[in-house]
């Protein structure tokens, strides 16, 4: 079942694309040039959100290397310990929100220190698959359409990594302990 | 919402880093302007060129105890460190040199020269000034290091704020290719008619989930295409079928600059982040000796599975406490 679902994983991209494009050209369509013509909105997309990374990167990254981050973890430890979230593992809840590469980084760390099969290292594995970098979402696709008003957006998106935090650690907890 | 993220990010991070550098500065942590007191054995001081030495030398752990506070040593294992220090003389008289010079210290070493270090952008080096004297059987070398301050609103201003921008951008265009790569076979998708067949097989659930977006408007068919790619694990063909997808919803906005509903979900159904296999994760697990990799895919999948409908229930239910309030800029 799992080897299946890695072939699939390996092989969903070229399936996908040959489908798409057999099944376009049965349908006679001029699948080079409507390719072409889709394709030229690439250059003006990704240009279009760069004023919207660099605002919100550059915050992430300012208070990334003030170290606030520890002072806000061990300032929320006594609530995080009250739901059973180990401190070891606190920061990347907080950190998998703001910068992909960074809690991939730490995740490592924690896997390489407790043990891929530790508790911690199965927990931290578990928070970092169901993660996302919300704030670069945010960024990304608020900055696409240039909306600045972005409403309950934010305030769900947060909502929604809680719940899978928490989630994480009572799955993590009742099945491998 | 996200004037106030940006807004408490930065002056959380300067207030942050201001108060530390001045706690640092209050203790004198780095023991600035003061010399740290290193010795060198017999004939150690080599000469490489006339006005350039190079020695090792070492300093116990006492020395550093009455130098530095006790807590900066904890971690401490051995009870001498090892330099090696690289001296350029300014003025030399018998037995006497005084210039400027570096010194390189081993990874054991005390936590704080790693700091100081980092704050003059080195890893294990840190410069200042030197007096060397040396007889015939024993030499000590005083040695007192640039004075650190701010280091960490500098490392603010550049990791943070410059390396941040830097990587803003490289991000950005390292999106052109695969944006126009997915775009491309989207509009192959579009014209062939695959994506209506798509946005027709999920119509019921679609137009639960977004009552305000027609149900044949072409916004359905890109958001369903990004699900898609996103539950599959493709992230690379996610983000660009999801702009895309930002791109048909805004075209339904009658506010420009401001999120409707329809967005606002939509963005909420994406950070939930619901995946079949997180492949990144397994490989890692499986790189560092885990004996069942995959075990994580159905407590992820759950985790995500719980916070997407969690999160897509919120979402109805607080957007009604953000009204849409047309703007005139």
């Amino acid at each position: 079942m799992i080897e299946l679902l890695k072939i699939l994983s390996t092989l969903a991209v070229p399936l996908v694309i040959l489908v798409i494009v057999t099944v376009g050209a049965f349908r006679n369509v001029k699948v080079y040039e409507e390719f072409v013509e889709g394709a030229k909105e690439g250059f003006t997309t990704a240009v279009r959100i760069i004023p919207y990374l660099v605002a919100m990167l550059c915050a992430i990254g300012m208070f990334r290397a003030s170290g606030a981050m520890d002072i806000l973890t061990s300032a929320l430890s006594p609530l995080t310990n009250a739901i059973g979230i180990p401190s070891e593992v606190f920061p990347l809840a907080v950190i998998r929100n703001l910068s992909g590469s960074g809690s991939l980084g730490l995740m490592t760390d924690l896997v390489k220190t407790y043990g891929a099969d530790s508790f911690i290292g199965r927990l931290s594995a578990v928070m970092m698959g169901s993660h996302e970098t919300t704030f670069y979402v945010l960024a990304v696709y608020f900055g696409s359409v240039g909306v600045k008003k972005a409403r309950h957006a934010p305030l769900s998106g947060i909502f929604a990594d809680i719940i899978s935090v928490i989630i994480s650690v009572v799955l993590v907890r009742a099945m491998f302990l | 919402m996200l004037n106030w993220i940006w807004l408490g990010l930065i002056v959380i991070a300067i207030a942050v880093a201001t108060g530390r550098d001045i706690s640092e500065l209050s203790q004198d942590r780095f023991r600035n302007g003061k010399a740290i007191p290193f010795q060198i054995s017999q004939n150690g001081l080599k000469a490489t060129s006339p006005d350039h030495y190079t020695t090792n030398a070492f300093i116990t752990k006492n020395n550093l105890l009455h130098f530095y506070s006790s807590d900066e040593l904890k971690d401490l294992k051995n009870d001498t460190v090892i330099v090696s220090i690289d001296i350029i003389a300014h003025s030399k008289s018998a037995g006497h040199i005084i210039g400027t010079s570096s010194f390189i210290f081993p990874s054991d070493a005390p936590i704080i020269w790693k700091d100081m270090a980092n704050s003059q952008g080195e890893e294990k080096k840190i410069a200042g000034a030197i007096y060397l004297i040396q007889d015939s059987t024993v030499g000590s070398v005083m040695l007192t290091p640039e004075p650190v301050k701010f280091r960490i609103l500098a490392k603010v201003a550049n990791d943070g704020l410059l390396k941040s921008a830097e990587t803003a951008v490289t991000i950005a265009l390292g999106l052109i290719g695969i944006m126009a790569l997915w775009l491309g076979i989207m509009k192959i998708a579009e014209a062939a008619g695959l994506i209506t067949l798509l946005a027709k097989m999920a119509k019921p659930l679609m137009v639960r989930l977004f009552p305000d977006v027609p149900p044949e408007h072409p916004a359905m068919g890109a958001m369903l295409s990004n699900m898609a790619a996103n539950f599959l694990g493709l992230s690379n063909a996610a983000t660009p079928l999801g702009l895309k997808a930002m791109e048909e919803l805004n075209k339904l906005n009658p506010n420009a600059g401001t999120a409707t509903n329809a967005m606002c979900m939509f963005l909420t159904i994406n950070t939930s982040a619901i995946t079949l296999i997180p492949a990144t994760v397994i490989a890692i697990r499986l790189s560092l000796g885990s004996k069942t990799p995959s075990d994580i895919i159905i407590p992820t999948f759950i985790a995500t599975l719980v916070a997407l409908t969690c999160a897509v229930l919120f979402n109805r239910f607080i957007q009604r406490f953000f009204p849409i309030k047309p703007t005139n800029d």
